[in-house]
C-alpha cells in the first residue's frame, strides 16, 4: 500500500481505493458471508462461542482506534483487536474481514492475553492501572482486576491460575490470582517493563523492558528480559542485552527449531555526535535471540542481530511472531510501515556459525540481515503488532495509525488485503502529525523516525545524546519529554527554540535527520500531535488529589522559606520560584545551577518542568543525576540548585515523596 | 426446507466463486497484461561510438533523437540538428526540459545546455573553460554536471581530470564540489537526494587504469563516501541509474583499461555490499535506464540482426526473467545509446547544506583509526600515536604534510583542517613509522564535520557506542595545516 501525504485533504478514500479486494476475495468474502449464517448455527449447535451479528460494528467509530495489540481465538476465527485510542476491544471474524463486536474497556488499554482454553480474554488498561476480564462467549467484561502502574503486557501461566502483568510506570510486574482476583505478588523488573510472553514449556515469563538500565550518562545502554519462574513466582535471571534499548515484543521459536526468544530491539550509538547519522548506523534495529539456560542456575545467552541493511534501515521494529511450525518468524518495523520475514532455518544456520565465546559478533554487522530476511512486506502505517493463525497461513498486522490490519498470506509472503477497522473518517491534522512522528522515512537512510528516541507516544528514553554543537562531544544532554510540553516553551536543555515549529523544522532535518525532514504543513501537523500528547494519570496522587502525610510534608519543604536553622532563603533561591506550580513547574528561563561540566558550552540550562518527574529519571541536563536524591546530595554541593544542603535524608526523601505527585 | 435452499445458494455461489474468482487471474496468469505503452523516448544516436574518456564518445558526431512511441513508423526526430555533436540527455523530474551536453562545432568546447523535450528553446547554461557533460537536474532547481578540464600544457594525448560542479538551473553560480583527484564523473542522483558519482579507484592521481568505482555524496560536496559495491574493476560506461526500490543499475566494464566498448549490465541490490552482473557476457550493453514496472530499456550491441558488429539498438529488458525482449529501436546503420523516458519521475529528497561559508576549514572526527582498511597492514596492533595529514597542493602533483597530532588510547582523533583541498591520513607509531596509510584522497568542505570510523573502513560495520577519548579533550579540534588566519568558530 502507498503511502498518500496530501496536505490538508482526507487520506481515507484514497486508502481506502488502494486497499480495494481483488474480485476474486470480494467474492469469496460474499460466499464466506453466506456461509456465516450456515456456520454460526453450526457453532452454537456445538456449543462453541459465537458472536452477534454485525449491529452498530460498521459504523465508523468517533476516535482514531489505534489498534495497538492482537489475539487470535484459539480456531483462528476472531480476532481481537485492542484499541488504545477507542478505550475498546473490537472483535474481527476472520473470514468475513468485518468487524463484528465493539466491547468497552478502560481507560487506553494495551495488552491482551488469552485463557489457555480461550474462554477468558484479559485487557490491560494502562491509564486505569486495571485488566479487563471478559467473558469470549458474551463478550462482557466480567471483572476488573487491579494491577501496578501502567500495565501493558499480559500473559497467563499454563495452567490459566495466575495473570502476569507488566506495570510500565512501577518498572514491576504483577501477578494475579485469577481465582481471587487479588494481586498475590510484585516482582521488580528492569526499566519500563513493556511486554510479557510465556515460554512454550510453560516454565518461565520474559518480560521485556522499554528502556535500558540507570547508569552513567557516559555508559552505553544496557536493557534488560526479566525472567519469572512460574513455579516459583521468582525473578531468576535478569538477562543483559548491552548497546540496546527499547526491547518490545517478544516471540519464541518451538524448541525443534532452536527454542530461543526473539525481542526486537533498537542500538543507539548516543555517546557519538550526531553528524554520523549521515552514515546508516547512528541507530540500527534488529532483534535479540535470548537462548534460555540449559539447565538450573545457567546463564542465557544472548546474540544481538542487525535487521538492517548497508545503507537502509527498517526502523522500531516492534511486533514479533513465530509460525506454529518454526519455519519463520515476522518483524515488524513500525517506522519503516513493513514487516520483514525470517527464514528460520538460515537463521539457525548463522547463529550456528556464532563462537560460544564471542556472542556479539553480529551485534555491529549490517551484513547479516540478508542472509535470512527473506521478504520484506509493505504494510500499513506503524504496524505494532502480528499475530499469525493457528493454521500458519495468515498473519494480521495492526496498523496502529491506519486504523487497519494487514492480512498477509504466508504461504505466497504477499498482503491479500487490508481490514478497515472503521475509525473516525476525516483525517485531521492531528491524526496526520501522528503519522509523521511514526514514520521515518524523513530521516537519512530511513534510521529514526520521531518516535525512535520518543518511545511509548512521546516518553523519553532516559539516555544522553552527543547532538551536533559548535564543538563536537560537548553539551550531551538529556533526551527529553514529548508529554505535556505545549505551554513550556522555550525548548531544548539551552532554551534556544522559542517553539515546536522552530524544533521540528528546519533544524530536525538539517541537524538530527539529515535529510528533507517536515516541510511547513508537516511541521504544523506535527505540532498539533505533539501538543496533544497528555502525561498518564499519576499513580502518586491519592484519591481526590489529596497528599499524604509524607507528600505534606515534602510540600512545606519545597514551598519553605528559611532554612532549618532559621535563616531566611533568598526568594530565587527557593524551590518554588524556579519551579512555580502555576507553569508546570517551570520558570521557562535559562538558569546556571552549578550544574555544566568542562564539557558544556553553556553553563545554564532551561529550566526543566515538573510535571511527572517521577517517571522521567535520570535527571539533570546531562542525565548524570540517576536518583532524585542525586540532583541535591551528589550535584548541588554549592547550593546554587536552591538551598537544600541543610535538610536531613528524612527531609530529603519527603520533598521527593512530593515531587512525585507533580 | 430453508437448510437445503441455503445450502444450494451456497453452492451456486461456490461455482461462481471457482469461475470468476479463481478461473480468470489463472488465465491472468497465462497471458500477463501487456506492457503499458512506452513513452516517448530521448536518446543519443551516432555513426561510432568508442571507449575511453567522456570528449571521444562520438569521434563522428551525434545528436539527440526523440522517438514518439505514437508514431512507430516515422523516424525518430533530429532534436539537435544545429549541433556538431550532443549527447548526455536528462529529463527534468515534471518531463518538460531536457539538460544535454553538446558541442557546436567540431573541435568547439561541450557545454551544458537544456531545451524543452520537442527540442524547442535551446539555451546554453554554461561556459566551462574545458568541456561539461553529463548534467542531471537536482531538486531545489539545481543542476549537476562535470567538467573536465583541458590537458595540461605539453600533455598531448592525454585526458585531462574531471570534477563535479553544481549550479543554478540556470547555469548561475556553478562551482565545484569536488576536490580529489579522482577524475569525478557523475552518475545520477539517488532518491534520498545524495549524488551517485564515479571516480578512479582508489581516487589516486595517475591511476594506472579506467577502473572506476562509485562514491556518493552530497550536492554541497560533503559527505563523500564509498558507494557499498567492492567490485575494484567496475565502471559505469554510460551512468548508474536507480531503480525505484533502491537497486542501482550500471555497465560494467569488463576491461579495466577501457579499450571495449560497452561492456555487462550489473546491478547494486539495496543493502548489498557486492555488485552482480545480470546479463550474459555474449550481450554489450552501453547504458540502461528504468522502463516502467520490472522492465529497463537498454542500449545493447546489436546481434543476429542486419547491423553491423558495433552497432547498438535499445532493447527492453525484463528485470524478473531477466532476459531481453523487444526491439525497441535499432537503426542498422547508427548507433542509439542513452535512452531516457520523457516522463515525469519522483523529485529526490532535499538535503539542507550545513556547511559555513564562512569558515575555511572543516573538521575531521575519526572513531577508531584501529578499524582503517587501507595499508599497510602491520602485524599485531601497533599503538598508533598520532595522524599525519597530508595534502595535495597545486596542479594536484605536489604532496605536503600539512602536519599531525594526537591519536588517542581508542583510536580517536579530532582534527581541523583546510577546506577544499585533497587531503589524506597516515597513522604513525610513537617512532614516526608509518602504520596505515590512506590511500584515498578525500576533503573536508567549508565548515564540513566530516565522520568516519577509520580510513577506507568495513561499509557493514557498525560502530561501538563509545564516546571518544578524543572528544572529552577540552583542546580539540586540534588545528593541523591551519595558521593564525584560521577563523574562530562562534557559538
Amino acid at each position: 500500500m502507498k503511502e498518500s501525504w496530501a496536505n490538508g485533504a482526507s487520506t481515507r478514500s484514497r486508502w481506502k481505493r488502494e486497499a480495494t479486494l481483488p474480485r476474486r476475495v470480494s467474492l469469496s468474502a460474499a460466499f464466506l458471508v453466506l456461509a456465516l449464517g450456515v456456520g454460526h448455527g453450526i457453532a452454537k449447535a456445538r456449543g462453541q462461542a459465537s458472536l452477534p451479528a454485525a449491529g452498530n460494528s460498521g459504523a465508523p467509530s468517533p476516535r482514531y482506534l489505534d489498534p495497538s495489540a492482537l489475539q487470535l481465538s484459539p480456531n483462528g476465527r476472531w480476532l481481537y483487536v485492542v484499541c488504545q485510542n477507542a478505550d475498546t476491544l473490537l472483535v474481527v471474524d476472520t473470514r468475513t474481514q468485518q468487524v463484528v463486536e465493539r466491547v468497552p474497556v478502560g481507560r487506553r488499554p494495551e495488552g491482551i492475553a488469552l485463557s489457555p482454553r480461550g474462554k477468558t480474554l484479559y485487557v490491560s488498561n494502562e491509564w486505569s492501572d486495571t485488566v479487563s476480564e471478559i467473558d469470549t462467549a458474551t463478550l462482557r467484561t466480567v471483572r476488573t482486576l487491579r494491577v501496578g502502574s501502567g500495565p501493558v503486557g499480559l500473559t497467563t501461566d499454563r495452567a490459566g491460575k495466575f495473570l502476569y502483568a507488566a506495570n510500565t510506570l512501577g518498572d514491576d510486574v504483577s501477578i494475579i490470582d485469577l481465582s481471587s482476583g487479588k494481586e498475590v505478588k510484585r516482582l521488580s523488573a528492569g526499566h519500563f517493563p513493556e511486554y510479557v510472553a510465556l515460554s512454550q514449556d510453560g516454565k518461565r515469563v520474559y518480560v521485556s523492558n522499554l528502556l535500558a538500565q540507570l547508569a552513567p550518562p557516559d555508559d552505553p545502554p544496557t536493557s534488560e528480559v526479566t525472567v519469572i519462574d512460574t513455579a516459583k513466582q521468582e525473578v531468576v535471571d535478569r538477562v543483559m542485552v548491552p548497546g540496546t534499548i527499547e526491547l518490545r515484543r517478544i516471540a519464541q521459536v518451538p524448541p525443534a527449531e532452536g527454542g530461543y526468544f526473539l525481542i526486537p530491539f533498537l542500538q543507539p550509538h548516543n555517546l557519538i555526535p550526531l553528524i554520523q547519522i549521515r552514515q546508516d548506523w547512528y541507530v540500527s534495529h534488529g532483534m535479540a535471540v535470548v537462548q534460555p539456560a540449559k539447565r538450573a542456575g545457567g546463564k542465557a545467552r544472548v546474540v544481538e542481530i542487525l535487521l538492517d541493511d548497508v545503507d537502509r534501515d527498517y526502523a522500531d521494529n516492534f511486533g514479533a511472531v513465530v509460525t506454529p511450525d518454526g519455519r519463520e518468524a515476522l518483524v515488524t518495523a513500525s517506522g519503516a510501515n513493513l514487516v520483514s520475514v525470517i527464514d528460520v532455518a538460515k537463521l539457525n544456520r548463522l547463529l550456528s556459525r556464532v563462537p560460544a565465546n564471542d556472542p556479539g559478533v553480529l551485534a555491529d554487522r549490517l551484513d547479516s540481515a540478508r542472509k535470512f530476511v527473506v521478504r520484506r512486506i509493505p504494510t500499513g502505517r506503524e504496524p505494532v503488532a502480528v499475530v499469525v493463525s493457528p493454521d500458519g497461513r495468515t498473519a494480521y498486522i495492526a496498523n496502529r495509525t491506519d486504523d487497519s490490519v494487514t492480512v498477509i498470506d504466508l504461504r505466497t509472503l504477499q498482503a491479500t488485503s487490508t481490514i478497515d477497522l472503521a475509525g473516525r473518517e476525516t483525517i485531521t491534522a492531528r491524526r496526520r502529525g501522528q503519522q509523521l512522528f511514526f514514520n521515518a522515512r524523513f530521516s537519512n537512510q530511513g534510521q529514526l523516525a520521531c518516535a525512535t528516541c520518543h518511545p511509548h507516544q512521546g516518553f523519553e528514553n532516559g539516555l544522553a545524546w552527543s547532538l551536533e554543537t559548535p564543538e563536537l562531544g560537548r553539551d550531551v544532554v538529556e533526551n527529553k519529554t514529548l508529554l505535556a510540553i505545549k505551554d513550556i516553551s522555550p525548548y531544548k536543555w539551552n532554551g534556544a527554540n522559542p517553539n515546536l515549529a522552530t524544533q521540528d523544522g528546519p533544524r530536525t532535518a538539517m541537524y538530527i535527520f539529515r535529510s528533507q525532514g517536515f516541510g511547513a504543513t508537516e511541521v504544523r501537523d506535527l505540532v498539533s500531535f505533539v501538543q496533544s500528547l497528555r502525561l498518564p494519570p499519576n499513580p502518586h496522587v491519592g484519591p481526590g488529589g489529596n497528599l499524604n502525610e509524607r507528600q505534606e510534608l515534602g510540600r512545606k519543604i519545597f514551598f519553605r522559606d528559611k532554612t532549618n536553622d532559621g535563616r531566611t532563603i533568598p526568594l530565587n533561591e527557593r524551590c518554588y520560584f524556579c519551579h512555580p506550580p502555576q507553569t508546570h513547574y517551570t520558570l521557562r528561563v535559562v538558569v546556571n545551577v552549578g550544574t555544566s561540566t568542562s564539557l558544556d558550552t553553556n553553563q545554564g540550562f532551561k529550566i526543566p518542568q515538573l510535571d511527572s518527574i517521577y517517571m522521567r529519571p535520570p535527571y539533570l541536563h546531562n542525565g548524570e543525576a540517576l536518583t532524585l536524591e542525586e540532583i541535591w546530595t551528589k550535584y548541588n554541593p554549592d547550593d546554587k540548585h536552591g538551598v537544600t544542603s541543610d535538610m536531613n535524608k528524612v527531609q530529603l526523601n519527603d520533598l521527593i515523596e512530593f515531587l512525585k505527585t507533580m | 426446507m430453508r437448510f437445503p435452499r441455503i445450502v444450494s445458494a451456497a453452492v451456486v455461489l461456490l461455482s461462481f466463486w471457482f469461475w470468476f474468482g479463481m478461473a480468470k487471474p489463472a488465465r491472468a496468469k497465462r497471458n500477463p497484461a501487456a506492457p503499458r505503452a512506452l513513452p516517448p523516448l530521448i536518446f543519443v544516436v551516432a555513426p561510432t561510438v568508442v571507449p575511453g574518456g567522456l570528449a571521444g564518445r562520438f569521434p563522428r558526431g551525434s545528436h539527440l533523437a526523440l522517438l514518439s512511441p505514437a508514431a512507430p513508423a516515422k523516424a525518430p526526430a533530429d532534436l539537435t540538428p544545429l549541433f556538431f555533436a550532443a549527447a548526455d540527455p536528462a529529463v527534468s523530474f515534471d518531463a518538460s526540459h531536457v539538460l544535454f551536453s553538446g558541442q557546436k562545432t567540431r573541435g568547439g568546447r561541450w557545454q551544458i545546455w537544456e531545451m524543452s523535450v520537442d527540442g524547442g528553446g535551446q539555451r546554453q547554461l554554461t561556459n566551462c573553460p574545458g568541456n561539461c557533460f553529463r548534467p542531471i537536474y537536482l531538486p531545489q532547481n539545481q543542476i549537476a554536471f562535470t567538467v573536465v578540464s583541458e590537458p595540461a600544457a605539453g600533455q598531448k594525448g592525454t585526458r585531462g581530470a574531471s570534477a563535479i560542479y553544481v549550479a543554478q538551473e540556470d547555469g548561475a553560480n556553478a562551482h565545484p564540489i569536488t576536490f580529489g583527484p579522482g577524475n569525478f564523473q557523475v552518475e545520477t542522483v539517488l532518491h534520498d537526494g545524495r549524488l551517485l558519482v564515479s571516480a578512479t579507484d582508489p581516487l589516486q592521481a595517475g591511476a594506472r587504469s579506467d577502473a572506476r568505482v562509485f562514491y556518493t555524496l552530497r550536492p554541497d560536496g560533503s559527505g563523500l563516501s564509498l558507494f557499498p559495491s567492492d567490485a575494484p574493476s567496475s565502471m559505469a560506461e554510460s551512468g548508474g541509474e536507480e531503480l525505484d526500490d533502491g537497486t542501482v543499475l550500471f555497465v560494467e566494464r569488463q576491461d579495466p583499461r577501457g579499450r571495449e566498448s560497452g561492456g555487462q549490465l550489473a546491478w547494486i541490490r539495496p543493502g548489498a555490499l557486492h555488485a552482480r552482473a545480470i546479463t550474459s557476457a555474449k550481450f554489450v550493453s552501453w547504458s540502461a535506464h528504468a522502463l516502467d514496472e520490472g522492465r529497463l530499456i537498454v542500449a545493447r550491441e546489436a546481434v543476429n540482426s542486419s547491423a553491423g558488429r558495433g552497432t547498438f539498438g535499445l532493447y527492453a529488458y525484463d528485470l524478473s526473467t531477466k532476459s531481453f525482449g523487444e526491439t525497441i529501436y535499432l537503426d542498422p546503420k547508427l548507433s542509439s545509446v542513452e535512452p531516457v523516458p520523457v516522463e515525469v519521475g519522483p523529485i529526490p529528497l532535499i538535503y539542507w547544506s550545513v556547511l559555513h561559508p564562512d569558515r575555511d576549514y572543516g573538521r575531521v572526527v575519526c572513531l577508531n583509526a584501529y578499524l582503517s582498511g587501507d595499508g599497510p597492514q602491520v602485524h599485531g596492533r601497533p599503538r598508533i600515536a598520532r595522524v599525519r595529514v597530508v595534502a595535495l597542493e597545486g596542479d594536484g602533483r605536489a604532496k605536503r604534510v600539512l602536519g599531525d597530532a594526537p591519536v588517542e588510547s581508542d583510536g580517536s582523533f579530532y582534527i581541523k583542517v583546510p577546506a577544499n583541498l585533497p587531503l589524506r591520513f597516515e597513522l604513525l607509531s610513537r617512532s614516526g613509522s608509518v602504520l596505515r596509510a590512506q590511500r584515498s584522497w578525500i576533503w573536508a568542505r567549508n565548515g564540513e564535520d566530516v565522520g568516519c570510523l577509520g580510513c577506507h573502513e568495513d561499509k557493514a560495520l557498525t560502530p561501538e557506542d563509545h564516546w571518544p577519548l578524543a572528544l572529552k579533550r577540552l583542546d580539540t579540534p586540534i588545528p593541523v595545516g591551519l595558521g593564525a588566519q584560521a577563523k574562530p568558530e562562534g557559538h
